[in-house]
C-alpha cells in the first residue's frame, strides 16, 4: 500500500528556508504574500497490512525522518 | 504566583526544586521579599532563579576562580576575565578577541542543534565585543563509538555534533580552523563540545558589554524571541536525566542564514561609532544580558516586555524574558543615533525593537501590559550565592603495571594508529569549511593536497595589509588530567605550548573551558580546584596571561560523571606569517633531532588507554624548559625544516606524522633515548618535540640549542619508515601502507 508522511516545522518553530523566500519575495515585490511555510513530502509502498504499515512508519517517522524537538509529522494513506 | 514570604520548610524545599534552586537559596529570597513586603512575581522568581544558576553565576566555582585566575593578566592584555569575550593586543591599531565555551548539555539531547548553536552563541560572544570573527575552533569529547547503549547512540551524536559545527559554520562564512577530538566510553551519552571564536578588532572600536549613560535606548535585533531555549542554563546547571521531555525544549535553534547578516549589520554600526554598550542573547536570554549589561555600568532600566518582537504570541511575559532564542543582539545606543541605526538594519534586513531605556535607578523595572510585573534591585539580582564546597583528594591504590606487551610491533602498529583516537581526523574536519574568508594560512592538515598530515596549530593572517598573524590550538589531556588533575593539566597546558612553537609562534594568551562532573562531589571538586590551580602555576611560570575562561559543572548521567576534561585553547602569534612552520618532512638526508625531556612513564597514554593499564601517579614535570626552547628556535629557525610535537601516541605517532604529508620518511635509531622500547615510542608527556634540520646548517642548529636537551636520533629517507632501538628493528615498512591504516580509521564511524 501507499503511505504519505508530510513533515512540517512545529507551530511557533522559525522555517529559515520560507523566511527566507519571504524576504526575497518582499525584495523583488511581492507585496501581497503575508505568509510563507515549507513541507517536506515523502511517499512510501509497502507490502505490509494497513496496521502493519502504519505502526512502521511511525516508528520510521520519529526515528528517522524527524527531529521531534522542532518538527512534527502527519500520515496518511493515499489510494492509487 | 509564589507565596514565598509566609510559606514553611516544605513549601520552600518543593518550590526549590522547580527551579534548580536550594533550600538555602530559597531562604536568602524569602529574606528579600520580606525586606520589601511582598511576594515576588512570576518573572521575578524566573529571573532570580536563572541568574542563580551554576551557568549564570558560577557558584561552586567563584572563589576558586578568584583564587587563581585574578592575577593572570599582562602588559598586553586590554580586557580579560570581565567581558562576554577577552581583548588581547595584537598589533599597534589591532586587538584580537577570543572567548571559547562549553555547549555539552545541549549538545547530549539533540546533538545537531545542540552543536550548531554552541557555534553560533561563541560568534556572538566575539561579534558583541565590536570584532570581526575569523575563526573558529572545536573540541570535541564523545563517547566510545560503538557503544549503542544510551538513548542516542554514541555514532549517531559524532555525526550529528560534527553535522550541526559544518551546517552552522560552514554557512555563516567563518572558518574552522583549528580543535580537537577525543573518544572516551566516560564521555557515552555525554559529549562534550567545546567551541571557540576569535575576532578582529581595532582598539578604538572595542565596544563594552556595559552600558555606563543615562537615557539610551535598549535594542534587540536579529531572530525574534520564541519558546525555545526555556531554562537552558537551569538545564545546564543540573544533572542528565534521559527520559525527561522537558530538557528538549531547553535546546536552542539555530540559523546562521540570519546571523551573517547580522554580523554585517552590528559591524558597521560600530564602525560608525554608533553603539555604546552591547551583549549577546546567550544563556539566560534577555534576563542575563539586561541585568548584567545595567549592573556593570552602574546604571539600571525601565523595559516594557510587549516591545519585544516574537516568534510565538502565546508566551508568559517570564518565558520571554528568559527565553533563550538564537540569533539576537542586545544593545543600547543614544536616541540621537536611531535613525542611522534603523537604516543600517533595514539595508541588511534585521529586525529589531526598542524594548526600553537606561534610567538612574538601584532597581529593575519590566512592565507588561501596563502593569509592572518586576521590580528587583540589580545587585540582589546578578550576584547570587557563592559556595565553597567540600573536596577530598582521591585515594591512590598502587598495582604494580607491566609495560612490553608488544610481542610484534609490526603487526601491531597500524592496528594502534588506526584507534579512533590516533587516526586521521580527515572525516570530520573535511566537512568544515578551514578556509572561507580566505585568511587561513596553516590549515588543519598540512603536506601534498590530497596526502596531507595533521598540522600542529592552525594559522591565519587576519589583516589584509599585514603580516602579522594568530596561531591556534585547542585541546585536553583527560585521561593524564584523571590520574593526577594537577600534573595532567600541566600536560594540557605543555601540548598546546608545544603546537604553538611547532608552528614556530610565539605563546601569547590561554583561554580555558573547564568541563567537569558534580561540584558536590568532594572527588570531583578536588580535581577541580588542582587544575585551576595548575593553569594558574603555568600562566606564572611560564610569563602568560589567562583571558577568559568557562566553566561547566554537572556533567553526570545515571551517576556517572564525565573525566575531568580542562580543555585549553592557546592563541600564539607570529610578526610574519611566511616564516611559520610546518609538521610533515621536507626532504631526504636531513638529520633529525629530538629536542627536549620525555618523562618515562606511559600513565595517561594511547597506550595505557589501548591495553588498559590502570596508572595512578604522573611525575611533576619541569616544563620551564620549554622557555629555552622556544629561545633556541628563536635562534635556528632558519636551518629548522619541519617540527612536530611529541603527543598523543608517544614519539612513534610523531615520526610516523611527520612522514605522512610529503612521503619522506626516516630511518631513525632510538639507542640513545632513556627508557624500555615502549616507553621510548610511546610515552605522550614531557617537553619533547622532533626537529627535521636542514643539512647544511646541523652544525649551526647544535650551537642554537646548546643548554638544550638535544639528540639527533636519524636521517629523512625518501618513502620507508624504519625504526630501530638498539639491535631490534621495530618497524621497516612503506609510508603509503601504514597512512592507509592512520587515513581510515574513522571510516566506520563518520
Amino acid at each position: 500500500m501507499k503511505i504519505r508522511i508530510e513533515i512540517r516545522y512545529l507551530p511557533n518553530v522559525e522555517d529559515p528556508e520560507a523566511m527566507s523566500i519571504k524576504r526575497n519575495l518582499d525584495l523583488i515585490g511581492y507585496s501581497g504574500i503575508e505568509n510563507v511555510s515549507s513541507y517536506r513530502v515523502y511517499e512510501f509502498e509497502t507490502s505490509l497490512n494497513k496496521e502493519d504499515s502504519l505502526k512502521e512508519l511511525n516508528e520510521i517517522s520519529e526515528k528517522i525522518l524527524t527531529n521531534p524537538v522542532i518538527q512534527e509529522y502527519k500520515i496518511e494513506e493515499i489510494s492509487d | 504566583m509564589y507565596n514565598i514570604i509566609n510559606s514553611d520548610e516544605k513549601y520552600l524545599n518543593d518550590t526549590g526544586k522547580d527551579l534548580g534552586l536550594t533550600y538555602n537559596e530559597m531562604l536568602m529570597l524569602k529574606d528579600y521579599f520580606k525586606g520589601i513586603n511582598r511576594d515576588p512575581s512570576d518573572i521575578e522568581i524566573q529571573a532570580i532563579a536563572q541568574a542563580w544558576s551554576e551557568h549564570s553565576c558560577y557558584k561552586s566555582s567563584k572563589i576558586y576562580l578568584k583564587k587563581y585566575f585574578s592575577d593572570l593578566k599582562s602588559d598586553y592584555t586590554i580586557l580579560t576575565m570581565e567581558e562576554d569575550a577577552a581583548v588581547v593586543s595584537f598589533n599597534d591599531d589591532y586587538a584580537y578577541v577570543v572567548k571559547m565555551e562549553s555547549h555539552n548539555h545541549p549538545s547530549a539531547i539533540e546533538p545537531y542543534g545542540g552543536a550548531a548553536t554552541g557555534v553560533g552563541g561563541i560568534i556572538r560572544d566575539v561579534l558583541c565585543m565590536g570584532a570581526q570573527p575569523v575563526a573558529l575552533i572545536d573540541s570535541l569529547y564523545f563517547g566510545n563509538p560503538d557503544s549503542n547503549t544510551g538513548f542516542l547512540s554514541e555514532r549517531f551524536i559524532l555525526n550529528r555534533v560534527v553535522a550541526g559545527i559544518r551546517d552552522y559554520g560552514n554557512r555563516v562564512g567563518i572558518p574552522t580552523v583549528s580543535g580537537s577530538v577525543e573518544f572516551d566510553e566516560h564521555y557515552n551519552s555525554m559529549p562534550l563540545v567545546n567551541a571557540g571564536c576569535i575576532g578582529i578588532v581595532r582598539k578604538d572600536k572595542i565596544v563594552r558589554s556595559r552600558v555606563t549613560e543615562i537615557d539610551d535606548l535598549l535594542i534587540v535585533c536579529g531572530g525574534r524571541t520564541g519558546k525555545d531555549g526555556i531554562h537552558g542554563v537551569n538545564f545546564a546547571s543540573k544533572i542528565l536525566n534521559e527520559n525527561d521531555e522537558n530538557n528538549r525544549k531547553a535546546v536552542q535553534l539555530g540559523n546562521p542564514i540570519i546571523k551573517e547578516p547580522l554580523i554585517h549589520a552590528i559591524l558597521e554600526a560600530n564602525d560608525l561609532n554608533l553603539i555604546d554598550g552591547m551583549k549577546d542573547l546567550g544563556g539566560g536570554g534577555l534576563s542575563s544580558a539586561v541585568s548584567e549589561m545595567l549592573y556593570a555600568g552602574g546604571v539600571s532600566a525601565v523595559i516594557d516586555l510587549n516591545n519585544v518582537l516574537l516568534k510565538d504570541n502565546n508566551m508568559e511575559p517570564w518565558e520571554i524574558w528568559v527565553s533563550e532564542s538564537q540569533e539576537r543582539m542586545f544593545l543600547a545606543i543614544n536616541k540621537s543615533n536611531l535613525e542611522k541605526i534603523d537604516n543600517i538594519f533595514k539595508k541588511w534586513g534585521i529586525e529589531y525593537s526598542i524594548i526600553g531605556k537606561t534610567v538612574k535607578n538601584n532597581n529593575l523595572i519590566i512592565n507588561y501590559n501596563g502593569e509592572k510585573i518586576m521590580d528587583l534591585d540589580l545587585k540582589f539580582l546578578t550576584s547570587g550565592p557563592v559556595y565553597s564546597r567540600n573536596f577530598k583528594k582521591p585515594g591512590i591504590n598502587k598495582e604494580v603495571i607491566t609495560e612490553n606487551k608488544i610481542k610484534n610491533y609490526r603487526d601491531f602498529i597500524p592496528k594502534f594508529i588506526s584507534n579512533p583516537n590516533l587516526c586521521s581526523r580527515f572525516n570530520i574536519v573535511r566537512q568544515y569549511d578551514f578556509t572561507v574568508r580566505g585568511d587561513t594560512i596553516l590549515k588543519p592538515f598540512t603536506g601534498f593536497p590530497n596526502g596531507e598530515t595533521h598540522s600542529d596549530a592552525a594559522a591565519i593572517k587576519p589583516l589584509e595589509d599585514s603580516y602579522n598573524g594568530l596561531c591556534i590550538t585547542s585541546g585536553s589531556r583527560p585521561g593524564m588530567v584523571n590520574i593526577d588533575p594537577y600534573n595532567g593539566t600541566v600536560e594540557t597546558l605543555i601540548e598546546a605550548y608545544k603546537n604553538i612553537l611547532c608552528s614556530n609562534g610565539e605563546p601569547d594568551s590561554i583561554i580555558d573551558a573547564l568541563n567537569f562532573g558534580n561540584p558536590e562531589n568532594p572527588e570531583t571538586m578536588y580535581k577541580f580546584i588542582e587544575t585551576a590551580h595548575a593553569i594558574s602555576d603555568f600562566c606564572k611560570n611560564m610569563g602568560l596571561p589567562l583571558v577568559s575562561g568557562n566553566v561547566s559543572l554537572y556533567n553526570e548521567t545515571d551517576n556517572r560523571e564525565i573525566i575531568p576534561t580542562p580543555n585549553i585553547l592557546m592563541i600564539g602569534k607570529t610578526k610574519d606569517i611566511r616564516d611559520l612552520k610546518t609538521v610533515e618532512f621536507k626532504d631526504v638526508n636531513n638529520p633529525v633531532f629530538i629536542a627536549g625531556t620525555t618523562i618515562n612513564s606511559l600513565a595517561g597514554s594511547e597506550y595505557a588507554r589501548y591495553f588498559n593499564l590502570n596508572y595512578q601517579e604522573i611525575d611533576d614535570i619541569d616544563y620551564k624548559e620549554l622557555l629555552k626552547i622556544k629561545n633556541c628556535i628563536k635562534k635556528a629557525y632558519g636551518s629548522i625544516k619541519s617540527m612536530h610535537d611529541v603527543s598523543s601516541g608517544g614519539l612513534l605517532l610523531t615520526l610516523l606524522e611527520m612522514s605522512f604529508g610529503s612521503n619522506i620518511g626516516i630511518d631513525a635509531n632510538l639507542t640513545g633515548l632513556n627508557g624500555k622500547t615502549d616507553i621510548k615510542l610511546f610515552s605522550e608527556m614531557g617537553t619533547s618535540i622532533v626537529i627535521e634540520v636542514d643539512k647544511k646548517h646541523e652544525e649551526k642548529f647544535i650551537n642554537d640549542f646548546s643548554g638544550v636537551n638535544v639528540k639527533k636520533i636519524g636521517y629523512t629517507v625518501e618513502s620507508s619508515i624504519i625504526i630501530t632501538d638498539g639491535n631490534t628493528e621495530i618497524i621497516r615498512e612503506k609510508i603509503g601502507n601504514l597512512r592507509n591504516a592512520w587515513e581510515h580509521g574513522l571510516d566506520r564511524y563518520i
